[in-house]
């Protein structure tokens, strides 16, 4: 129970008016980015980081996760009342959801979701609380080669689980490893790909490349796609909370079965969009009604929601404690934490006991004054999507060049941020996934300078990620994964292959 | 440019649709360097809210107004990140 003896420190730590009223900030501007389309939750965090650059650690890691967790609340808004998911994990909110809109349900979709949305951040902080600890002091034994070797997991397993195609995928991740090697070399100190231009010394910021991919990327396909906002109204009474809420207790396995999911893939890499497909599909699995889903039914809100959120705040799990974040939005909260000078890992929970667990019993309270502030205030974030879009997408420009300027305080992040709106344009069109691309860019240095640091200490030697059981058995699970889209059909055809002479020997 | 044997990448009407906010935004980016961060974003405003979103003038010209200086007062002045500035912010002294 030191667990919670340190939890209860981290909500001392955090029960002051500033960091409070920090909170409440955070939360408004994230329901607010969340539902403006062509923002979304790693959007918003990257464009709102540098707000926080002139506060202190805890504060400013305070308001970021209550951004993270407006936004995640405010998709569920534009999931269901325009029938646009603001991320890509709420695709299978609007299955259920906009029906219910459409039929006049609209405030009961909403609760259901807020509710679930709680429901699932919530198990998935509980197990952080009492997980998170046990696994970085187990980290705490970890070598270059362990690091290494879980960095590569991380990469073969957005390839073996993703359900992208493979070899987009593979380019996506490929480019952005290319992109982190950009600037000064850590190891030996020489300059690499800088083309003798000093503006690239400093490599490419990982934020600044975000924005780019992201924010301005989506506004162009926002424009191209002439999006036409026709959406419900709603506004939510005590008496339809109450409803829902009484119903909840009935629909306790799916919002069980659901957070285990999300809990599970959550903590893998590139499992937060599945998460909560797989929690609708299961739902409609294990329902003796299959056929009214789809057509407005609540616990179809409830899966998928519960899943999604629940995989969203898991993916911090392996961020604070492992250093390697679990989905995109965890990327760029690790690369806050750089800016702070706060290196995310084991060592944090060590040396930053306070900073941690301030982070955690934030993620507690965070969540609990979310589902108030979105249950009262629904009606004011609808009308902000009345606004024209012509009047917004100039505002979301502006703001990018901000976040992007802000972080190193260049120009030339601006025409950086340009540049990757355009590519992040073109991928999106031609179905290359954003996620592996950003990891990469995060992580590519780290995993070098471990990859690196384990040959210095071997002797170049690779025999050394197989030295004892654990390394070894991370690098086969690695590889196994990595090779797993090409494994699988063998396995497949191996097994029929030897199934059919027993069965032709049997008749 | 064709990724499919069917799929066509752009349409005209979508590139020019694409380019009605792509242009801007470069003319901004450029507009940054000599004017400084929120005289461009007041222009690039008012001129998409005027020209593409085709809003009446004043109301146009009021959103850049108050986006710019809500804009200022939070990053230069209230919480000190401080942002590319021109001649006009040079004229009020800062």
């Amino acid at each position: 129970m030191e667990a919670f003896g340190l939890l209860l420190h981290g909500f001392a730590v955090l029960l002051t008016w500033k960091t409070l009223a920090v909170m409440m900030v955070g939360l408004v501007l994230g329901i607010f980015v969340g539902v403006l389309p062509g923002l979304g939750g790693p959007n918003g965090v990257a464009i709102l980081l540098p707000l926080t650059f002139t506060m202190d650690p805890t504060s400013a890691i305070v308001m970021l996760s209550c951004i993270y967790w407006g936004a995640l609340f405010g998709g569920a808004i534009t999931s269901i009342l325009f029938n646009i998911p603001g991320e890509a994990w709420s695709v299978a909110t609007t299955f259920d959801g906009y029906p219910m809109a459409q039929q006049g349900r609209a405030p009961e979709a909403l609760t259901a979701a807020f509710t679930s949305s709680f429901i699932g951040s919530l198990a998935a902080v509980l197990l952080i609380t009492f997980l998170a600890p046990g696994i970085a002091a187990f980290a705490l034994q970890f070598g270059p080669p362990e690091f290494f070797a879980v960095y590569l997991l991380t990469f073969c397993s957005f390839v073996g689980l993703g359900r992208e195609d493979k070899h987009k995928t593979i380019i996506s991740m490929t480019l952005g490893l290319l992109l982190a090697g950009i600037g000064m070399d850590t190891v030996s100190g020489t300059l690499r790909m800088t083309f003798g231009w000093n503006e690239l010394l400093r490599g490419i910021n990982f934020l600044v490349a975000v924005i780019g991919l992201f924010g301005i990327s989506e506004i162009l396909l926002t424009m191209e796609e002439r999006l036409a906002l026709r959406g419900h109204t709603a506004s939510i009474s005590l008496g339809v909370v109450l409803r829902v809420w009484k119903d909840l207790p009935r629909y306790w396995v799916t919002l069980l079965r659901s957070s285990a999911i999300g809990c599970w893939l959550g903590i893998t890499p590139g499992g937060a969009i599945a998460a909560s497909f797989m929690g609708y599909n299961l739902a409609k699995r294990f329902s003796k009604d299959k056929d009214s889903f789809g057509k407005g039914r609540i616990e179809g809100v409830f899966a998928p929601e519960t899943a999604a959120h629940a995989s969203g705040t898991a993916a911090l799990l392996p961020m604070l404690a492992l250093g390697i974040p679990g989905s995109g939005t965890a990327a760029i909260l690790l690369g806050g934490l750089m800016v702070w000078g706060l290196n995310p890992g084991p060592l944090l929970f060590v040396e930053h006991k306070d900073f941690v667990w301030g982070l955690i019993a934030s993620m507690y309270l965070g969540n609990v004054v979310g589902l108030v502030l979105v249950l009262t205030t629904v009606p004011v974030f609808a009308a902000v999507l009345r606004v024209p879009f012509a009047a917004i997408a100039p505002m979301i420009v502006v703001s990018c060049a901000i976040g992007a300027y802000a972080i190193q305080n260049a120009m030339f992040d601006i025409w950086l941020m340009l540049l990757f709106g355009v590519v992040g344009y073109v991928f999106k069109k031609i179905g290359i996934p954003l996620a592996p691309f950003t990891l990469a860019l995060v992580l590519g240095s780290r995993a070098e300078d471990a990859f690196r640091l384990a040959m210095i200490g071997a002797g170049g030697d690779l025999r050394v990620f197989w030295s004892n059981g654990l390394v070894g058995s991370i690098t086969t699970l690695a590889l196994i994964l990595l090779f797993w889209p090409l494994l699988g059909p063998l396995c497949e055809r191996a097994a029929r292959l030897w199934r059919l002479p027993r069965g032709s020997r049997a008749a | 440019m064709r990724t499919g044997r069917t799929h066509i990448f752009l349409t005209q009407d979508q590139l020019r649709r694409v380019l009605q906010v792509f242009v801007p935004t470069l003319l901004f980016c450029l507009l940054t360097q000599w004017l400084g961060l929120y005289v461009a974003s007041f222009l690039l405003i008012v001129g998409f809210m005027r020209l593409i979103g085709r809003i009446a003038l004043w109301k146009s010209l009021l959103t850049a107004f108050l986006f710019a200086v809500i804009m200022f007062v939070t990053f230069d002045i209230a919480f000190d990140v401080i942002m590319p500035k021109g001649p006009l912010e040079a004229a009020f002294g800062y």
